[in-house]
């Protein structure tokens, strides 16, 4: 059985701003979920590739853009409820902070870690606005059940004569020794309320995407708006 | 389903605050600034941009601190002119000490802000074409605060209200044909520069009479 590694991500820094696809309408603003299962050592062999409309910001997003927006203090947080299902009080840390404090909206996840950037799992439930955390994680590592989560990387913002987006990736290698079914995407970011919590701000149900053991899937989330 | 999508009112009022027009449109423009400061942020302590256009046409390096990045994006500042050493925010929390430091900032430059031109909206819009200032001369308007109203949500919805009064003390009328919301971000420094991160074209105009108020209403909404 080959070693499956952690793929290395092709150059997304520069999006050619002539050919930004897109799947929203002229005046949306949204996101476009993109996965491709190719094989780890080859990957060149893509076995599946698909652009779709992300379906499903939950509430956390509007809360997050709240307290961004109100720039919200700790003594005016915004009750959020995390992906362990407890309600934290979000605040910013803005002005003068040290490193590594007041989170906001991160996802730069280094490999191996689930609790934030993008995240899979094999829960096939349809979501709802109250969605919190997705249905069942699939954890970091290569035995059974398990996927190898890449670090989380970006694609800076670009735009065309009528698109803005931006690219978050991240790759999902399958050394388990068998098949494993991804049903479910989700993107977390790491916020703060005086210690960093996790937040949930989509899920998106794909359908089954099999990851054969050798093989890697790749998702990419692209916000986007069309004017 | 899948998408934010924004709807922007125009309701105009008497001084006696009573309505005289309501008119609600579809708000398409949110601008590629949006993605850039939102950029700066998912990437914490890591992200990085260079060249993007405040709403002066000033290229500007975003936003590594020596403290650490520090983004924000808010629409929630106090109205007015304000004087040069300023306490931004007036909305819940109180005047919380978040962006209390010396800047050149003005109030009427963060959140809400309405024009008079009507060039079609591109992505790369950094300001609003011919935007109406604050004070009582001719041609302007008098900004409150700029409203964050709590998001509430009933499934599949949910929805977030941003808000602004402005009032007519110039004299004359005034035409409203575009409307959009100005950002702040720290830069390299600590500086902060402001961005147009949504604009849109108002189509019909709105046209707002001597002592009238105008109350812009933009709703983002989520639905599952």
């Amino acid at each position: 059985m080959p070693i499956a590694k952690i793929g290395e991500i092709h150059d997304l820094k520069t999006i050619d701003p002539e050919t930004i696809p897109h799947v929203l309408l002229e005046g949306e603003m949204g996101a476009a979920i993109e996965w491709s299962v190719w094989e780890t050592d080859h990957p060149e062999r893509v076995k599946e590739h698909v652009i779709k409309r992300s379906e499903s910001y939950v509430q956390q997003f509007l809360q997050m853009m709240c307290a961004t927006m109100r720039q919200t203090p700790s003594s005016d947080p915004v009750a959020t409820i995390d992906t362990g299902n407890v309600s934290r009080n979000l605040y910013l840390v803005g002005g003068l902070f040290a490193s590594n404090v007041g989170y906001q909206w991160d996802v730069l996840a280094g490999a191996g870690i689930v609790t934030f950037g993008i995240v899979v799992g094999t829960g096939a439930v349809a979501p709802t606005i109250s969605d919190y955390a997705l249905g069942t994680l699939i954890a970091h590592g290569a035995g059974a059940g398990q996927l190898q989560y890449s670090a989380v990387t970006f694609g800076a913002p670009a735009s065309n004569a009528t698109t803005s987006q931006l690219t978050i990736t991240r790759n999902h290698a399958n050394a388990s020794g068998g098949n494993i079914t991804v049903n479910e995407v989700g993107l977390y970011c790491r916020a703060w309320d005086g210690t960093p919590r996790y937040i949930m701000i989509i899920r998106d149900v794909t359908g089954g995407i099999v990851v054969p053991n050798g093989q890697t899937l790749t998702v990419n989330y692209r916000p986007q708006a069309v004017v | 389903m899948g998408r934010i999508s924004t709807t922007v009112q125009f309701d105009r009022l008497d001084k006696d605050f009573h309505l005289l027009e309501s008119r609600k449109q579809a708000s398409r423009s949110w601008t590629k600034h949006f993605f850039d400061l939102w950029y700066i942020q998912l990437g914490w302590n890591s992200n990085t941009l260079a060249g993007i256009l405040d709403i002066a046409a000033a290229a500007r390096a975003l936003p590594v601190r020596a403290e650490g990045s520090c983004a924000l994006m808010t629409s929630s500042p106090g109205g007015g002119a304000l004087a040069a050493t300023l306490v931004y925010r007036i909305g819940p929390g109180g005047a919380g000490g978040v962006l209390s430091y010396d800047s050149p900032w003005q109030g009427q430059l963060i959140g809400i802000t309405v024009g008079t031109n009507n060039t079609a909206v591109t992505p790369t819009d950094n300001s609003l074409f011919a935007r109406v200032e604050h004070g009582i001369g001719a041609g302007q308007l008098e900004y409150g605060g700029s409203e964050v109203l709590a998001p509430t949500f009933a499934n599949p919805n949910g929805s977030m209200i941003l808000r602004r009064y402005l009032t007519n003390n110039s004299g004359g009328d005034i035409v409203i044909q575009e409307a959009g919301i100005y950002s702040p971000i720290y830069s390299t420094g600590g500086i902060a520069y402001i961005f147009c991160i949504c604009r849109d074209v108002v189509a019909p105009a709105v046209t707002v009479a001597t002592t009238e108020i105008l109350v812009v209403t933009y709703t983002m909404q989520i639905t599952v």
